[in-house]
């Protein structure tokens, strides 16, 4: 009785990644860009900038003094 | 250094952030009324803190631009500190002619494209030859209809990987609704009409690709 047992047991995983690729289907959403200009928008709205680099900035700036005043700052008192 | 970038220092800016200078593409002020023009003036913030503020503002823009334009994150996370360490130590040098956008992107181009013609010497590097593309079918003028997953920023990358540089900086430029033509010719070294000229050919050229990624 095994090859049913097997054949019933092989049904299900077929069964039960059918619903999952469905699943995944359903959940993704189609979106419709105008132009190649709006989904690059889309694109960098949802690209995520590395935290790191922040960290490795502040480290760099560490040592450094503060940026000086530019010559037009000086003359007009920024 | 304790606060040269003041938390939150990778809160990334609003897809709307303020235009900072110029006229928009669609005739609309640069700036409109409310919002604070960041051009440096009596009443600008001491530096680090301004440079904390050009930071979250800018930040998302320059990691973009010199991710999808050197199509590799380790070399743009490096490049985006690299661009804003640069403008750290020249914020003297700006006088305000520009937006600290555009700026921050000439910075931006000129140490990717740095990057990119040493890299070209390494490994005789051709680019893409953009006339394949004239006479190929497109969907330039209609909808992209794409699933929204995950990978569509790796097909982006590989339909910007497969144009010339100079039309995937194009496009990257454009898409900043922040610049107008005008800024976006300055950036190029030239015309705004000739943006407008080569845009087209670089949408069709971008539109072929990006449809074979599919």
């Amino acid at each position: 009785m095994n090859p049913p047992k097997k054949l019933a047991s092989q049904q299900r995983t077929d069964e039960e990644q059918l619903s999952a690729r469905l699943g995944q289907t359903q959940q993704a959403a189609f979106r419709e860009f105008a132009s190649v200009e709006e989904m690059l928008r889309h694109d960098a709205v949802h690209t995520p900038v590395p935290p790191s680099i922040a960290h490795r900035l502040r480290e760099s700036l560490g040592p450094l003094p503060p940026p000086s005043r530019s010559w037009w700052r000086r003359l007009f008192g920024g | 250094m304790n606060a040269i970038v003041s938390e939150p220092l990778t809160e990334p800016p609003s897809s709307t952030a303020p235009r900072t200078s110029g006229q928009g593409r669609n005739g609309q002020a640069a700036t409109t009324p409310g919002e604070v023009q960041r051009t440096p003036g009596p009443q600008s913030a001491p530096p680090r803190s301004e440079f904390a503020d050009l930071y979250n503002e800018h930040s998302r823009a320059i990691y973009y631009l010199a991710l999808r334009f050197l199509s590799d994150p380790q070399k743009a996370e490096d490049a985006t500190h690299d661009v804003f360490l640069k403008a750290f130590r020249k914020m003297d040098q700006f006088r305000g002619e520009s937006s600290w956008r555009t700026w921050l992107y000439r910075i931006t181009i000129n140490h990717c494209r740095n990057l990119q013609q040493a890299w070209n010497e390494r490994h005789m590097f051709s680019n893409a030859d953009d006339g394949v593309f004239e006479n190929a079918p497109s969907q330039t003028d209609s909808p992209f209809r794409v699933l929204e997953t995950k990978e569509l920023g790796q097909r982006i990358q590989q339909a910007l990987d497969g144009v010339s540089a100079e039309y995937r900086l194009l496009l990257l430029l454009v898409a900043d609704e922040q610049l107008s033509y005008e800024q976006v010719g300055a950036l190029t070294e030239q015309t705004a009409d000739a943006v407008r000229g080569k845009l087209h050919r670089a949408r069709k050229a971008f539109a072929v690709l990006f449809q074979k990624t599919a």
